[in-house]
């Protein structure tokens, strides 16, 4: 039981991305099938897959954030001594809860603002599209937390 | 001055180690907040909703899902023995096939940099095994991966189709040639160099006919999908996003009727891979229109064109300082970013001068490619380079004849636009 909802937790993300992305292939595949043999559109196929792929983008942005796989260049960082190595890193962690955290405070303030606005085919608030960068960002402002507190160990370790 | 304070944050923050998506956003949002862009700072949130919410976008993940599926369905390893059949017999074979089997893949991972990855974690080991320099296989790995990109279904250009607005199927049909273009120019690289070196080939003798086509009629599902979908497109039979949608659907009936190799262990993996890749690339295609929309609000796109246009209106001469440009640009920034941030910048200027789209298109991916293996920051270098393990020192000195090969592709891609336009003109 531990195991499981350990794994869940690690793969949090992962999972919810997945759901999403499974929900935006077959609805799409279906209503191309069902487009030739049957003559017939699924009305709200696009504007549902549309919701898939925005969750599956921020959600899945998180993901690829926790195991620090995005693109970017640290060769200028490696080439510093290892004590101003840390240094910057640590800095550059406090830049990015600013920009993360920063983000995620405007999308809660977007999402309540836009509230009542309509989506354009089934009519639903538009938070069903906005939500996902709080909780896109949300969940990327936590890794920034944590890697925060991981940098700040290294280097005050190193200091001792 | 200031109104360029945004764009030097990026360079600072990306260079300071910042994920390209990450340096993309805090730029924009310093911008949004204390500058005046004639909206409050939340309403930049909606560009980020805007830029993802786009059904042509979804062409992405289902790209990215196919080349998994086939990756996992065994097509990858029966392209590798096509690709083995075809040039294994020449000098420097391994790193012949390097090239042909990049040029067969595609570039379905939507980034350069992922479909450097691959063959680097494969082929590399497998060319040091037989006497290759490890830093002259991960330099020929990175240069060879300039190519996927070019190769249908690429998803770099169906990112400059949506920028650009033309036709996908027609971008498609434009790549095959400038792609043929850089694999034939890097065999000639490699040839000179493993001739001079003495780099054997991967088999002992030229592989006869029925060899061949045995090994076609293998690989020629994998070949033929990318064909489905371009006369698909060109048909109007469906979209490309359906295009993508059948892809995934195609390429595992294949893998489970035909090649028989696509297991019910494999979907975990898959999800994965299309999860990581759409998390990657759709970020930083979502931080460059937020970054783009800065551009666009001072009028920065505008400013440029007529700065340009003042400087020459010959299209050739145009090209040129425009290629140069764009090598810089692409040395510099990861390659989907640098194309979502200078296509809007640069094109309506060519188009004004009587370049067609298309063929800029192809220019332009094939130098932001180009700049992608350049020293000093080309980030397929990094990332060729942080997987196999190859000191960059090392590998600067192994590039340079492959950057030259892939420079006078380049020249041929610009200058010789009848070559490259041959195709999609006669599509339609």
């Amino acid at each position: 039981m531990a195991g499981r909802a350990k794994y869940l937790l690690k793969n949090f993300e992962e999972l919810i991305c997945g759901f999403f992305i499974l929900i935006m292939v077959v609805t799409v595949i279906a209503n191309v099938l069902l487009r030739y043999i049957f003559d017939y559109s699924i009305y709200w196929a696009e504007e549902v897959s549309t919701i898939c792929f925005v969750w599956a983008t921020f959600v899945g942005a998180s993901a690829v954030y926790k195991h620090k796989m995005d693109i970017g260049i640290d060769v200028l960082l490696l080439r510093l001594p290892k004590f101003y190595q840390n240094i910057a890193r640590f800095i550059v962690s406090i830049l990015l809860l600013l920009i993360n955290g920063y983000i995620f405070y405007m999308s809660i303030v977007f999402t309540h603002m836009s509230f009542q606005k309509p989506t354009a085919v089934l009519g639903i608030s538009s938070a069903v599209f906005n939500s996902a960068l709080i909780f896109g960002f949300g969940l990327i402002t936590l890794h920034t937390l944590k890697f925060l507190k991981q940098d700040f160990v290294i280097l005050v370790d190193r200091e001792v | 001055m200031e109104v360029y304070l945004p764009a030097l944050i990026v360079f600072i923050l990306y260079f300071s180690s910042i994920p390209i998506a990450f340096a993309l956003f805090g730029a924009s949002i310093f911008y949004f907040t204390f500058f005046d862009a004639g909206m409050p700072a939340e309403f930049v949130l909606q560009k980020f909703i805007t830029a993802t919410a786009s059904f042509p976008l979804l062409a992405i993940p289902f790209f990215v899902m196919a080349g998994s599926v086939m990756n996992y369905s065994g097509i990858s390893t029966k392209l590798m023995m096509m690709a083995d059949v075809l040039t294994g017999h020449m000098v420097g074979g391994m790193a012949q096939v390097n090239v042909v089997l990049s040029t067969f893949m595609g570039g379905v991972s939507g980034s350069a940099n992922a479909d450097a990855a691959m063959p680097s974690k494969i082929l590399v080991p497998q060319m040091e095994q037989r006497g290759y320099g490890r830093a002259f296989s991960s330099a020929i790995t990175a240069a060879s991966s300039a190519i996927s990109p070019v190769i249908p279904p690429g998803i770099t250009m169906i990112i400059y189709a949506l920028i650009a607005q033309v036709s996908v199927g027609k971008m498609f049909a434009a790549g095959y040639v400038p792609g043929f273009i850089m694999a034939a120019c890097l065999m000639v690289a490699v040839a000179i160099i493993s001739k001079k070196r003495g780099y054997k080939p991967s088999r002992a003798n030229r592989a006869n006919r029925q060899e061949v086509l045995h090994q076609f009629i293998d690989s020629v599902w994998s070949l033929s999908l990318p064909f489905g979908i371009i006369l698909g497109l060109r048909f109007g039979l469906f979209t490309p996003t359906e295009a993508g949608a059948i892809a995934v659907l195609a390429s595992g009936l294949i893998g489970v009727f035909v090649y028989k190799e696509l297991k019910w262990e494999h979907f975990k993996p898959i999800l994965k891979d299309t999860i990581y890749g759409t998390g990657t690339v759709v970020l930083i295609i979502v931080s460059a229109s937020v970054f783009g929309y800065y551009l666009n609000w001072e009028r920065i796109p505008q400013m440029l064109t007529e700065q340009l246009l003042l400087f020459t209106e010959n299209k050739w001469l145009m090209l040129a300082v425009l290629n140069a440009f764009l090598l810089l640009i692409g040395m510099f920034l990861e390659g989907g970013a640098a194309l979502i941030i200078v296509a809007p910048l640069v094109v309506p200027v060519v188009v004004k001068l009587g370049v067609d789209p298309i063929h800029f298109g192809m220019v332009m991916i094939v130098n932001i490619m180009l700049g992608g293996v350049t020293p000093p920051f080309g980030s397929m270098m990094f990332t060729t380079c942080s997987v196999t393990k190859v000191p960059i020192g090392d590998f600067v000195k192994e590039i340079w004849p492959f950057i030259i090969a892939l420079l006078v592709s380049l020249m041929i891609v610009t200058y010789v636009p009848d070559l490259i336009m041959f195709l999609p003109n006669w599509m339609g």
